[in-house]
């Protein structure tokens, strides 16, 4: 690899832009008293100082743009950069499988992108290029593929370019979304939103106004209410269409040589390079209104874990059931479903009672003591119950020849598939509360993020599954698993009772 | 109940000890600021903190660190590491050495003392489910360290 394959780059020149925004946000507080405070003096000094600032955080941008620079050297990347703390990165080329593309608001106002540097098995963030155009992040792209087909560069676009579509988010389909997911948290600022602007109107408008509004609201308020419900329920409804409309528009998976790319945005673009080999574990979960018109959300898992929330990346946000296995079957992940699902949970809901609903009893009376409103939240009690009790009786769990699969979720139900090989670790905890009851928590640990973990289950059953993952996923010795087998005899035996016997 | 799959080995009789010194250092540190309390404010429940921290030093010198090593246990077969610990919330684990990315030696002052030394593996997997065996010789923790470090990350990705 010859080292003028890519000589010293910087990055695009208007990411000073971006630097100066970054830094005015980063220390907004003490630039915002300094503004106030020099418009409050109105010296000539006060003015000359505010102008020196912004001429040195100007410098500061320009200074860091400077000395940021990256280049091929010695067949590894080399990130530089830092001012007064200098950093330098090396990534060996062979390592770096692609480059993501993500895009903030700021970004696509000037053109500019964040290109982060994917690598196998590393941590998600190894390299991160903030401020480049597309034609650097092309010329990038096409230098790091030309190195993975073992020192053969490939220039040319079709190859980047990838072929038809896994899965598309249509316009309907967004649409769909949203209309199944109203957004609550949006509600709330409505409601408040609401109260500014009545107080507002009470403040502002003529005495008839508020006088109308109030005989109003007094003569016919059940339809006022009425009306004012359908309202708020239309605004949740346009916010969650509008919440699906901003993130999963124009979203497309595709795949290509041994990797996922996820393309979406509408004002924020991003272009995700997901590695399939790096994937461990998928989770398909679908909300109450999406289980009865049969639709599902599928998120994949990988090693470096992901920029997703909890590590995990979204592949498809409203698919139906042969879409997603579809998508998993090329994710190298086995289908849904199970021959034998067997319960798991036991005493759930006893245990949530002595948990959660101790406290929330003692609250309510004591503020209900002073206040009598407060033994309202003695209501939460049946439906934290209930609650618990669905979810005691919809989970289950299945050993597959190669996987394992849990369902579970009260309401949001979800549905993990995780192969044996990707476990990291097993663990069995018991707090004071499980003893009691004679239940554990078991974790299984996956890497990229915190993996399954099953309240509440049978201690048998849980080293069941143990002893099935040791078997089937670690390749564990023969001699070693017949000491697993006498160990689990025996415990049986002081159980009195089978494991294999649930249900 | 016991949550281990098969019969561990318990954990050194000498970390009890480590224990209670851990305990008593932590504490004189809130017996001092209690008593000081007690000085200071005027108070007719000023008395109170100081009773609360012998309370607790009792507990956590006289009691708790024998049943702690009581929970305590570990048995490394060379393909897989086993582990139970924990007081009020007991945990299991079993970490297979072909999933080990990096493993540490740690010792404390107090562990350096009765030669003593704790083992950490970390797997791919969140940091926070890094497994540590205390109580373990500073021999036996050696002794894993080198066969564990030959395996090292030997599954495939």
């Amino acid at each position: 690899m010859s080292d003028d394959l890519l000589p010293t780059q910087r990055l695009h020149p208007l990411t000073v832009i971006l630097n100066l925004f970054g830094l005015i946000r980063a220390q907004i507080l003490p630039l915002a008293v300094v503004a106030v405070q020099t418009f409050r003096i109105q010296s000539s000094w006060a003015n000359a100082a505010a102008l020196l600032l912004i001429i040195a955080l100007s410098g500061w941008a320009w200074l860091s743009w400077y000395r940021f620079t990256y280049r091929i050297e010695a067949a590894d990347l080399v990130i530089e950069g830092g001012i007064f703390r200098r950093f330098r990165r090396n990534i060996p080329l062979h390592r770096i499988q692609d480059i993501s593309i993500s895009q903030t608001f700021l970004q696509r106002l000037i053109g500019l992108n964040s290109a982060a540097i994917e690598t196998a098995g590393g941590n998600s963030n190894e390299g991160e290029l903030v401020g480049l155009n597309m034609r650097q992040i092309r010329n990038l792209r096409a230098l790091f593929a030309g190195f993975e087909h073992d020192g053969e560069e490939v220039f040319e676009e079709e190859a980047l370019i990838p072929a038809t579509p896994l899965f598309e988010m249509s316009m309907g389909r967004v649409l769909a979304l949203g209309l199944l997911n109203p957004s609550s948290l949006w509600l709330l600022s409505l409601v408040i939103l609401w109260q500014i602007a009545y107080e507002w109107l009470a403040a502002h408008m003529s005495r008839w106004t508020v006088a109308m509004l109030d005989t109003a609201s007094a003569h016919s308020s059940i339809a006022l209410i009425a009306s004012g419900v359908i309202f708020l329920l239309i605004c949740t409804i346009a916010a969650g269409v509008a919440r699906a409309g901003l993130t999963y528009a124009g979203f497309r998976l595709s795949e290509q040589d041994g990797r996922f790319r996820l393309r979406k945005g509408l004002f924020a673009h991003s272009d995700t390079a997901l590695v399939l080999r790096a994937v461990q574990m998928a989770w398909i979960r679908s909300s109450p209104m999406e289980r009865l018109t049969g639709w599902r959300s599928l998120r994949l898992q990988t090693i470096g874990g992901s920029d997703g929330p909890s590590g995990r990346l979204v592949v498809a946000p409203l698919a139906r059931d042969a879409e997603v296995t579809t998508i998993l079957a090329h994710a190298g992940l086995p289908a849904p479903g199970a021959q034998d699902w067997r319960r798991l949970m036991y005493r759930h809901p006893m245990a949530q009672a002595m948990r959660n609903f101790a406290p929330i009893v003692a609250v309510s009376v004591a503020v209900g003591w002073f206040f009598p409103w407060g033994y309202a939240a003695l209501t939460l009690v049946p439906l934290m119950l209930i609650r618990a009790t669905i979810r005691s009786s919809r989970c289950r769990l299945a050993l597959n020849e190669g996987d394992i699969q849990v369902r579970g979720g009260a309401l949001t139900s979800s549905h993990a598939i995780l192969p044996y090989t990707c476990t990291q670790s097993v663990s069995l905890t018991q707090g004071p509360i499980q003893r009691l009851l004679g239940s554990v928590t078991l974790h299984l640990n996956v890497a990229g993020a915190s993996g399954i973990s099953v309240r509440d289950i049978r201690p048998d059953a849980a080293q069941e599954i143990i002893a099935t993952i040791e078997a089937r996923g670690w390749q564990i010795l023969p001699a070693y698993r017949s000491k697993i087998e006498g160990a689990g005899r025996a415990m049986l035996g002081a159980e009195g009772r089978g494991a294999g016997d649930t249900d | 109940m016991k949550l281990a799959i098969i019969p561990l080995l318990p954990a050194q009789r000498s970390y009890i000890r480590v224990l209670r010194i851990r305990a008593a250092m932590f504490g004189l540190v809130l017996l001092s600021i209690s008593i000081a309390g007690d000085y200071l404010f005027d108070h007719p429940l000023r008395w109170f903190p100081t009773a609360l921290a012998l309370l607790w030093c009792g507990w956590a010198i006289g009691i708790a660190p024998r049943r702690r090593w009581a929970s305590m246990g570990h048995l490394y077969t060379g393909e897989e590491l086993h582990r139970a610990d924990g007081l009020l919330i007991r945990t299991f684990s079993i970490v297979p050495v072909s999933r080990v990315q990096s493993v540490d030696i740690v010792e404390g002052p107090v562990e350096r003392l009765f030669g003593l030394a704790a083992l950490v593996l970390r797997t791919a997997g969140h940091d926070e489910n890094a497994v540590t065996v205390s109580g373990l010789t500073r021999d036996t923790a050696q002794e894993i360290l080198l066969s564990v470090r030959e395996k090292i990350g030997s599954a495939k990705p």
